[in-house]
């Protein structure tokens, strides 16, 4: 019987008159069957149509369904879905054992205005929806309209086709066939990994060394980025939004210093840094301050000072002029953003990708702390702690889930780019010695940023790369690394705007930059030598 | 209802926890030693743990029902696990941990007796072993090179006339190295594998050219400050160098 099951589509959207025009449009079948399913449809009682009210339960539409295809001889069934309906009681309804030995969802579709749905995917249904849809056929979108949506529809489902409603042979052949995105997107991947291996093997580099010093960076940065999901994931679920707001002193100065004063106490690494960064903007903590605490964190926490104070023999001047200038310097770029208007968090990313939320068919930044939305359980005051904190819990592993998928990729890129660079470049320009400032500075610098190492332990590096250098090269090396580098450019390339990731590089080396030289041309080195 | 399995859950579930297993493996085999600082291990537990919860809410939600299935993301997880495992052949990471190899280190039960308070800034109050101070002698211990030498060098003078015996791999292509001297080098890990850095004391040896690049040593001599283009150098005058098997444990680190 299994065999033999016809093709299933669900065509969704907000407006009754698009997916019936997408049907009219699109549907090839001779003898398709029509349910139109959801609250307000009307539909004129003809053969080959079915109406089933939002009051009948999954299971009971299920046995209805069937009970219509076996009636007569359909060749397909097209489902009818309004926006009113959570997606997860489609998917249950197509499960009803029936109906599944009937036909099988070949195809979900969206119908509608790209850019009106995209807009409020955060607060409502839509998002879960497009996370389950294999096409978005928009209305009267141009290429660049098509390629915005599908930019921020990705973050829920990075292979759904987005394509223009006007484009009937594509949509055609996306119903038709198969979705062979992800395929080609995971051949694309092994292949380009191959490739990159099988190049460093040609220019003579060890495949052996080259695997081991990616491994040994990712063994470095993984724990430390877990780490910073987790207090993210934290963030998001246990810390109200409204607490964070109160707690961020209003005052951009004082923001800025409560932004160090929060990187100060914990103890967490650049990887780490980012997700809670990305977490507090989510949280509506102003960007000044967010930026200040990304960029503090990573040099002034307690685990940097102390690795600092041992790398120089310790000597507590050389630590406290390393924290001096990460507080001088974060405070400095968390200004150069204080007239920042625009969101810097990518359209999609705004609000997480909560699949806790999906499960319930809906993904809306909701109010974790009320237990709103989740189960009606927890919201019982006679439910002891363990039965409220079990939700809890699954929504922390959920957020955790969900933003490592979402990083991670990053990470491996950032860590693939940097293995390559140390391999290309690290030995010649360890292997150049300079005189000047200036020339030693811009040189450590650069492999500050090449390198990218933990800011946990770049002090030992710094020291003894640096040993020929000014020292004010070696500070260069230990305050601009661990606020920027390619691995954490390319992990933030994920979630921020290309614009704020690129004006966050020029303003942290030029402030990092001018920081340093000024002080040290004051005569900084001999003070804490 | 009919309960389908779910095969992307599935599919993230195993492979989140065969990370977990693998960060484990690393960690209770201490083969991480061979990209990481012992630094890192409490982390590590930690990634392992975090990783085994997302492989075990994926499981929870095994039945799930969904229409698209995604495995793209996988990758993530499933490039470094393959790195790991063609490691472990490259890096001979099975065979040294559960074969442990028969070498020759310095370490034995009468060196632990002889302990030193080091002096150096930064490390003062940590104790060291291997040194005779009746007998003038100092047995360098592989995983307190790097602080032997730091110490030797921070203030050479009570260790002057002391015969030191050191183990390390031949180095004599260096810059700062003349025809009768080589060092028996360890590679310092400060942060990760990228990140090594050759350490070792400088050895005057007439037989320096007889000694073959990069082949592992153990090497006793008198430690002595030499005169050397007019400045005084510390060096151990060699009087035995012998031949030694690789040490199990590939890197030396500073903490």
């Amino acid at each position: 019987m299994k065999k033999n099951r016809i093709p299933a589509y669900a065509v969704c959207g907000a407006n009754v008159a698009d997916r019936q025009a997408f049907f009219r449009e699109f549907c090839r079948n001779q003898h398709p069957l029509w349910v139109a399913c959801g609250a307000g449809i009307t539909v004129a009682p003809k053969p080959g149509r079915l109406y089933l009210s939002e009051t009948v339960s999954p299971r009971e539409a299920g046995e209805r369904i069937a009970a219509a295809l076996q009636q007569n001889s359909f060749d397909s069934l097209w489902l009818d879905w309004d926006d009113t309906l959570p997606v997860d009681r489609l998917l249950a309804m197509m499960q009803a054992a029936e109906l599944a030995m009937r036909c099988k969802l070949r195809k979900m579709v969206r119908c509608g205005d790209g850019m009106a749905d995209t807009a409020c995917m955060a607060e409502s249904p839509v998002g879960a929806q497009l996370a389950q849809c294999d096409l978005f056929a928009v209305r009267q979108s141009d290429r660049r309209e098509v390629a915005g949506i599908r930019r921020r529809i990705a973050p829920l489902q990075p292979d759904i086709e987005v394509i223009s409603w006007e484009d009937h042979r594509e949509v055609a052949a996306v119903l038709d066939g198969r979705n062979v995105l992800q395929g080609v997107r995971f051949a694309f991947i092994l292949v380009l990994a191959g490739v990159v291996l099988a190049a460093l093997n040609r220019l003579q580099f060890s495949i052996p060394d080259s695997m081991a010093i990616f491994l040994g960076t990712y063994l470095q940065a993984l724990p430390f980025l877990l780490l910073g999901i987790l207090l993210s994931a934290v963030i998001q679920v246990f810390v109200p939004a409204d607490l964070l707001q109160r707690i961020f002193p209003k005052k951009l100065l004082g923001g800025m210093l409560f932004g160090v004063l929060g990187g100060f106490m914990l103890p967490i690494c650049d990887c780490a840094s980012i997700p809670v960064f990305r977490s507090l903007l989510r949280k509506g903590v102003p960007l000044p301050a967010a930026v200040t605490f990304m960029i503090a964190a990573p040099i002034i926490n307690p685990v940097v000072m102390l690795s600092t104070y041992y790398a120089f023999g310790a000597n507590p001047r050389i630590m406290l002029a390393r924290m001096g200038f990460g507080i001088v310097c974060s405070i400095l770029i968390g200004l150069c953003f204080a007239r920042e208007k625009q969101s810097v968090l990518l359209a999609g990313t705004a609000a997480p990708a909560c699949a806790c939320c999906g499960a319930h068919g809906h993904a809306h930044e909701h109010d974790h702390e009320q237990g709103e939305g989740h189960t009606d359980e927890a919201d019982s005051p006679k439910l002891n702690f363990l039965t409220r904190a079990k939700p809890r819990l699954l929504e922390l592993i959920a957020h955790f889930r969900e933003e490592f998928f979402e990083v991670a990729k990053f990470l491996l890129i950032g860590i693939g780019v940097s293995t390559v660079l140390q391999l290309v470049m690290g030995g010649k320009l360890t292997g150049i010695s300079f005189t000047g400032l200036i020339p030693a500075m811009l040189m450590m610098m650069a492999m500050a940023f090449l390198l990218s190492l933990c800011s946990s332990s770049d002090a030992v590096v710094g020291k003894n790369m640096g040993a020929s250098l000014p020292m004010g090269a070696v500070m260069s090396f230990m305050v601009f690394g661990p606020m920027i580098d390619v691995k954490n450019l390319i992990l933030m390339g994920g979630s921020f705007s290309k614009r704020f990731v690129l004006k966050l590089l020029i303003v942290t080396f030029a402030v990092s930059f001018i920081t340093v030289y000024v002080a040290f041309s004051l005569g900084l080195g001999a003070l804490i030598a | 209802m009919k309960r389908t399995l779910n095969p992307a859950r599935l599919a993230e579930g195993a492979v989140a926890l065969l990370l977990a297993l693998g960060f484990l493996w690393l960690a209770v085999t201490r083969c991480y030693q061979q990209y990481v600082t012992p630094r890192t291990l409490p982390y590590l537990y930690f990634a392992a743990a975090a990783l085994a919860a997302v492989g075990i809410y994926n499981l929870s939600k095994l039945f799930e029902i969904t229409h698209i299935r995604r495995y793209t993301h996988l990758l993530a997880i499933l490039i470094p696990l393959a790195l790991l495992a063609a490691s472990t052949n490259v890096k001979g990471l099975w065979p040294s941990a559960l074969f442990p190899m028969d070498n020759n280190t310095l370490e034995s039960p009468i060196l632990q007796e002889q302990t030193y308070t080091m002096t150096a800034d930064g490390y003062q109050g940590r104790v060291l072993h291997g040194y005779n101070a009746a007998e003038k002698t100092l047995t360098v211990m592989e995983e307190e090179t790097f602080f032997w030498l730091t110490e030797i060098y921070t203030d050479p003078t009570p260790f002057l006339g002391s015969t030191v015996t050191t183990m390390g791999q031949v180095l004599k292509n260096f810059s700062s190295l003349t025809s009768d001297c080589f060092s028996p080098v360890r590679e310092l890990m400060t942060c990760c594998v990228a990140d090594t850095y050759k350490i070792g004391f400088k050895c005057q040896y007439d037989m320096t050219q007889a000694l073959a690049e990069d082949d592992w040593v153990t090497v006793t001599g008198e430690l002595a400050m030499v005169d050397a283009d007019g400045a005084q150098e510390l060096r151990i005058l060699v009087s035995r160098v012998e031949p030694c098997s690789p040490p199990e444990e590939p890197y030396v680190y500073a903490y």
